[in-house]
């Protein structure tokens, strides 16, 4: 093997170990809703090639309402589903679509593109 | 299981900005002539304190006034008018109570207005047509580019463009360049912003594999010095027709997916577009989201009603077959209730509009299609736990193909070995995994919806196709649930005629169910009785009657013991009836025996039919009832059922329904009426509920049946296997595709069949995979419910 393979078998490597590490491994900060002064729970969520912030965590009992804007133009993400609440909404680029749920139950619920490619979940305690 | 009643009940409509919004959870209120709105955000509140609200305006959209909360209150402009009524409307208004306030403006924030629709509509279109255009443009680029490669191929032709090579690779390069920032910026971007994310998407693995094969095929025509002899190999006809295919393929998918939501598209088209209503004395014709409630609503003869109310004057027959399944035009007067989009036949009439906009029958069952339509069955589950590893596991497998082949591949190496890992990233499709299971079920459950089966979810979709036994509740769901005329049987010299105009005028004024059911029974055979000139009811027992000077009793045995009259005569004939499940009633003429009439609650036309073709397809089917065992088999009998649970109180069907849960692990399905049998139907696997009228969306219920016939269960557990099979199929095509096209891609056939898949067919195979899943799933859209007695499958 010459130095050059040496080289690419290396660099092929360890591009699968940095794979495995920026998008199996890593995981995304959660963030607390705001609660506002009618009780509602609110979180902005930014759609542009996933959900920002992707872990949103709320109270049960409590009405949460989602802002999303979705910030690209693909239409990977101009659905949101929340199976969960059988809720779907059309995201207009660059309007926000507030979406109303009220978990009843602890636990953990997900949010997805229409094809499931990004995903979001709600994790209600 | 909150009933749908009871939450609409805590929620208003912010008037400004037309979001909905809990009243309890409300940021600010402000009361105004005697009603309170009810505000999302303070800016909302001082907004309408300032301007009013966005209905006074003439015609808002929620976009005018959306500076508080961004947007709309959902994806689409809803006209705000009906927020606040009309000047004529409100002097009438004003005097109702709070209550309604609220009511009318959630009238204001249907999704289901048309205008939604179209603009929801026109925004797909254009980006269809978007998408189009850049299909054309990679396309125009990637033809000639194509026929460059071929001419390559051809020996003389090489060596007239020889001493261009060069020349032509940078042109290649330089034209193929807007091609990927314009035609595939969708996937640049995305992929690009999904990887900021941590995040992987289609998007990446097109992007990856175009961006590769463009960025290699450019340094090679600019630096083909830099590369060992032979090697030097371009793919920019790889790039550009694969973007080409790719867009082709999204924008083909986008058209079927149109179609398959069509089921809600023709629910909505069955609603009246305009109401004429009577305001200050004068007739208007206004758009249906107009309609506030209290209103008065004038229908004429053939009109469609547009929404729901309560006749206020007037008669007609009106066709509710759109919420009752009923095909019979059903006479109504005033006081009785009428249900939006039904259609009014003979008479015109007016009435009071007491559900508008979303809470309207047919609203309701929209509303609750669409959320069976995007609620997600248990067996995507594991489909979604594999589609969120897919993306970077194809990568890294991309990159194992490179290095195969860069390290035991033939030479030239490196054209292998990127060839290779192109095809790899560009044939892998998560699109079809994500597409099976969603795509299938919006269809599936959309078809049941137009078949008048309600069904709530996903799961309930999925558990229906699984059933093994189904109970039927006897009362109201085998049976019409209310008692008729059977039998009438005359002794002695009596003609059948004259024995039920006698029982017929002597019941006349008798309120019990059994006299009603003989008088309805006389006038059905057209016989003509008057009135009674003495009557008398003595409870638990009949009627005594004088009907033209003539002495009749009618009644049960008790009756004619204490009125002295022989039953002798009867017995045989009683007892026969009592054995076929049919009530006998005595008459007594002038004291002596006349006959006996026989009343029954007798058997909906198709439940006979029905019941069998639930046994054909391999379902145990159970009858439960509180009568008692006698009249139970006698029903059974006749419609087929063997296995009958008779003498069950109301409150122990619950309890029988989880015994047969018990035994065997079974999937059991209740099927029953929704209120009197709400425990059973939550207890059972599947609770099928037996609606029609207003009462269509039943929230105990998984299914709810419309039409009220037992079809109704045959078309669901028929829609609910048909679907379950298509989300195998979908999934099994998805999974197969992507298990075999990868190590094709990535040249597993190489050793053994010289064979290597050019990315540009794999491009190709992977537009061509969610398309396929799309089209199957809209297969389902042809779905038929059989004839009842003709189902074969299974």
């Amino acid at each position: 093997m010459s130095g050059a393979e040496i080289i690419v078998n290396l660099a092929g490597l360890s591009a699968i170990v940095w794979i495995v590490w920026y998008f199996w491994l890593w995981k995304g900060e959660s963030v607390a809703a705001q609660t506002t002064v009618g009780g509602v729970q609110e979180v902005s969520v930014v759609v542009k090639g996933g959900y920002q912030p992707s872990s949103i965590v709320v109270k049960a009992h409590r009405p949460v309402r989602l802002n999303f804007t979705r910030r690209e133009a693909t239409p990977c993400g101009e659905e949101v589903v929340l199976p969960g609440f059988g809720k779907r909404a059309h995201l207009p680029q660059g309007k926000t679509v507030p979406i109303e749920v009220t978990p009843e139950k602890p636990g953990e619920y997900e949010f997805t593109c229409g094809m499931n490619m990004y995903r979001g979940k709600l994790i209600v305690e | 299981m909150t009933p749908l009643a009871v939450t609409q009940k805590t929620e208003a409509v912010d008037p400004v900005c037309g979001m909905t919004i809990g009243t309890k959870n409300a940021a600010a209120t402000s009361e105004r002539e005697g009603k309170t709105y009810y505000f999302c955000s303070k800016g909302c509140q001082e907004k309408f304190e300032r301007e009013g609200a966005v209905g006074e305006k003439k015609t808002a959209h929620t976009k005018d006034s959306g500076s508080c909360c961004g947007g709309g209150a959902t994806a689409v402009v809803v006209p705000l008018t009906a927020a606040q009524p009309s000047k004529h409307a409100h002097t009438e208004m004003a005097a109702k109570e709070k209550a309604h306030a609220y009511h009318e403006m959630r009238a204001a924030s249907s999704p289901h207005v048309p205008a939604a629709a179209t603009d929801a509509e026109r925004a797909q279109e254009e980006s269809y047509r978007t998408m189009m255009r850049k299909f054309w443009f990679a396309a125009s680029v990637g033809v000639p580019l194509t026929l460059l490669m071929f001419a390559e191929f051809i020996p003389a032709w090489r060596e007239a463009l020889m001493p261009y090579h060069r020349a032509v690779s940078i042109v290649s390069a330089l034209l193929t360049l807007p091609v990927l920032a314009w035609s595939g910026s969708q996937f640049f971007q995305g992929a690009w912003n999904g990887f900021r994310n941590h995040n992987t998407n289609m998007d990446t693995l097109v992007a990856l594999g175009t961006g590769s094969a463009w960025a290699y095929s450019t340094v090679v025509a600019f630096a083909p010095g830099l590369f060992p002899a032979g090697t030097a190999g371009m793919y920019f006809e790889v790039a550009t027709i694969v973007i080409a295919l790719i867009l082709f393929g999204q924008a083909l998918e986008m058209r079927a997916k149109r179609r398959s939501s069509a089921a809600i598209r023709k629910l909505l088209e069955l609603q009246a577009k305009t109401a004429r209503v009577i305001r200050g004395g004068r007739e208007l014709d206004i758009p249906i989201e107009e309609v506030v409630v209290g209103d008065t609503v004038l229908v004429r003869p053939g009109e469609k009603i547009p929404v729901d109310g309560i006749i206020l004057t007037g008669e007609s027959a009106i066709d509710e077959s759109v919420v009752t399944g009923e095909s019979v035009p059903v006479d109504k007067k005033p006081g009785d209730p009428v249900v939006g989009s039904s259609v009014n036949k003979t008479g015109a009439f007016t009435f009071r509009a007491t559900k508008v906009g979303r809470d309207t029958a047919l609203a309701r069952i929209v509303e609750m299609v669409e959320r069976a339509q995007n609620s997600r069955p248990p067996i995507g589950r594991l489909v979604d736990k594999i589609s969120s590893y897919f993306v970077p596991a194809v990568m890294i497998i991309a990159i194992l193909t490179f290095l195969a082949w860069f390290n035991f591949g033939p030479e030239p190496v490196l054209n292998y070995s990127i060839v290779t890992m192109v095809a790899v990233l560009v044939i892998a499709c998560p699109c079809a995994l994500g597409l099976a299971t969603p795509i299938s079920l919006m269809v599936g459950v959309g078809k049941a919806a137009e078949n008048r089966v309600l069904i709530r979810n996903g799961e309930a979709l999925e558990t229906a196709s699984r059933l093994q036994t189904i109970v039927l509740d006897k009362t109201g769901t085998i049976t019409k649930g209310r008692p008729e005329l059977t039998d009438v049987l005359p002794v002695g010299e009596f003609r059948e005629e004259e024995l039920l105009g006698l029982a017929a005028a002597a019941d006349r004024r008798s309120e019990h169910p059994l006299a009603e059911a003989i008088v309805r029974g006389a006038r059905a055979r057209g016989v003509s009785f008057g009135e009674p000139d003495e009557f008398d009811s003595i409870p638990g027992h009949g009627v005594k009657a004088v009907v033209g000077g003539r002495q009749v009793f009618v009644g049960n045995r008790k009756l004619m013991a204490r009125e002295k009259v022989s039953t002798a005569e009867f017995e045989v004939v009683a007892a026969r009836l009592a054995d076929e499940g049919k009530t006998p009633m005595f008459v007594a003429v002038d004291g002596q025996p006349a006959g006996v009439v026989g009343v029954a609650d007798t058997i909906k036309e198709d439940s006979v039919a029905s019941i069998r073709t639930l046994q054909r397809i391999g379902l145990e089917v159970v009858m439960i009832t509180g009568d008692n065992e006698r009249t139970a088999q006698a029903i059974a009998r006749q419609v087929g059922i063997t296995h009958v649970l008779a003498d069950v109180l109301p409150e122990q069907k619950a309890s029988e329904v989880l015994r047969l849960q018990k035994k065997g692990g079974q999937l059991v399905g209740f099927v029953g009426d929704g209120i009197n049998d709400a425990p059973a139907l939550a207890q059972a696997d599947i609770g099928f509920a037996i609606g029609g009228g207003a009462d269509v969306a039943i929230e105990a219920a998984d299914v709810t049946l419309v039409g009220g016939s037992l079809r109704g269960v045959v078309t669901a557990i028929e829609v609910s296997r048909a679907t379950l099979r298509n989300i195998k199929q979908n999934l099994f095509g998805a999974f197969i595709y992507n298990v075999l096209g990868i190590p094709v891609a990535a040249g597993v056939l190489f050793p053994v069949l010289g064979m290597l898949l050019s990315p540009i067919i794999a491009g190709a195979a992977m537009a061509a995979s969610s398309i396929t899943v799309v089209t199957n799933a809209n297969r389902l859209r042809s779905f038929e419910p059989k004839p009842v007695g003709e189902v074969k499958w299974k």
